[in-house]
């Protein structure tokens, strides 16, 4: 019982009497309610504990008696008062520590999102900033489940989210949805997907609508999806004559399949003035370090752009964000820019704008296909400051492309 | 006097089967091993030494002799004594 956590916040004090009939005091005392435990002969005097509540009565107890009460030992929190106030400063500055590692803990600093690869990173976190966790937020402002939830409802492309919290980094995990491939299935006709001219057809399935040397515009049916019974009218005559039903003579629907090359044409334009101003870097530069506090700005490396004509900036900062705004440091590149006036012949000029214009072409055709037939036109009039081009260039690819059948 | 009731007590104790340690004060002793002995309903320690511990009951006194005799608690009512016992005696 002694070393117990509740005697010691209030003290204990192992005494020790003499004399003649200590059983009696021990008697008198536990009989007033004293609480008495370890008593143990030593010697002629006896020795116990008592709580420091009682020992007061104990004394008078046993002054009335004519004894004395010796103390030997004295336990209790209270005797460590004199260690608090020597070391104050120690135990508030542990105190302190603890409570900023608590509340910088409990705060997000990390948010990672991962798993995903057709969504945007930033969709998925600007949703979980929707339902309270973005990085900065206190880990009371949102409950992970419920972000789960937000996000979950939010985005329809997701099949699956887990907020994992570890200490103060956030990681949102998502797995996509696998969508149904939209490739045709059903009966279906094969359409132009551009003007040209048909150099070359091939027919899986379906009936041909088309010939090699055809004009076809957009949306033109190239091959159907709708066969039509061979010399139908004939046989339907026959047919209705031996009394064998209509179901046979009806044009029955296929998935038509198969490939149609075709001429088709590109344009491009492209220009160039006869007198051009570029900006070059001089190669002068200046850097500017500071650091971010929530609003406030402090400087630490002043870098003076009042020397430089024209400037361009580069900023880059890492900062983090917390609930007291953005912390972190940047710093600024300053380059010093000139500019460059070159005088272009007209020639020059032509070639440039001829080499731009076939490139808008080419960009749009794709890398793989070859360009035939490349015409080049100049549209712009001699007294023009700038020169401009008209290119227009053939081209052979398959513009066969499936579309559903819309039922009547 | 004293004795008549304790009489009326003891008839009344065996009529209605009431537990006797509440009703007469008796001593319940409970001796666990030789090592510890819990004793309730005493009236004070007589005499206390090392090898001699004698305990003050409602009728006459329990004598304990034995070697390092300690009282481990001491309350009102009820008492814990640990040591190693050789003798545990009722006397008059």
């Amino acid at each position: 019982m002694a070393g117990n956590f509740f005697d010691l916040v209030g003290g204990v004090k192992k005494v020790r009497i003499g004399g003649k009939k200590q059983e009696k005091i021990v008697n008198m005392a536990s009989a007033r309610g004293i609480y008495i435990w370890g008593i143990k002969k030593n010697g002629d005097k006896m020795e116990f504990k008592v709580r420091s509540s009682g020992f007061e009565a104990l004394r008078n107890i046993a002054a009335e008696n004519g004894h004395e009460v010796e103390v030997v030992e004295e336990k209790g929190f209270y005797l460590l008062r004199g260690i608090v106030k020597r070391r104050l400063g120690f135990i508030i500055g542990a105190l302190v520590f603890v409570l900023t590692l608590y509340l910088l803990s409990s705060f997000v600093w990390v948010l990672e999102v991962s798993g995903n690869s057709k969504i945007d990173k930033n969709r998925i976190i600007i949703t979980a900033a929707k339902y309270g966790l973005y990085e900065g937020a206190p880990k009371w402002n949102f409950k992970g489940s419920e972000v789960e939830e937000g996000i979950l409802k939010d985005l329809d492309e997701l099949s699956y989210v887990k907020v994992d919290i570890e200490g103060v980094k956030v990681n949102i995990q998502v797995v996509e949805k696998i969508m149904p491939d939209k490739t045709v299935t059903e009966p279906c006709h094969i359409v132009a997907a551009k003007d040209g001219i048909v150099d070359d057809i091939l027919v899986l399935q379906g009936q041909p609508n088309v010939k090699i040397g055809d004009v076809v515009a957009k949306g033109d049916i190239l091959i159907s999806g709708i066969i039509f019974p061979e010399d139908q009218v004939i046989s339907g005559i026959e047919n209705e004559s031996e009394g064998v039903s209509d179901e046979e003579l009806k044009p029955w629907t296929v998935r038509a399949r198969g490939e149609v090359k075709a001429r088709v044409w590109y344009e491009g334009y492209g220009e160039c003035p006869l007198k051009k101003e570029t900006l070059i870097m001089t190669g002068n530069k200046k850097k500017k370090v500071y650091i971010i506090a929530g609003d406030r700005i402090f400087n630490l490396k002043k870098g003076n752009d009042s020397g430089f004509k024209m400037v361009k900036k580069e900023i880059r900062e890492n900062s983090i964000n917390t609930p007291w705004g953005k912390i972190g440091i940047g710093t600024e590149n300053l380059y010093e820019q000139a500019k460059k006036v070159t005088l272009y012949s007209d020639k020059e000029a032509f070639k440039i704008a001829r080499k731009k214009a076939l490139d808008v072409i080419k960009k749009e055709v794709g890398k793989d296909k070859e360009l035939l037939k490349i015409k080049f036109e100049v549209v712009s009039a001699p007294s023009d400051s700038l020169v401009r081009v008209k290119a227009e260039a053939e081209v052979i690819e398959d513009i066969a492309v499936p579309q559903p059948i819309i039922s009547r | 006097m004293s004795k008549r009731r304790e009489v009326i007590n003891k008839i009344m104790t065996d009529i209605f089967e009431i537990p006797k340690d509440l009703v007469l004060d008796l001593p319940k002793i409970t001796i666990i091993g030789r090592n510890e002995l819990y004793l309730e309903n005493h009236r004070g320690i007589i005499e206390y030494n090392l090898n001699r511990l004698r305990i003050n009951l409602v009728r006459g006194f329990l004598e304990i002799e034995g070697k390092d005799l300690m009282i481990k608690a001491l309350l009102a009512e009820e008492m814990s004594i640990v040591g190693e016992f050789y003798v545990i005696r009722f006397m008059d």
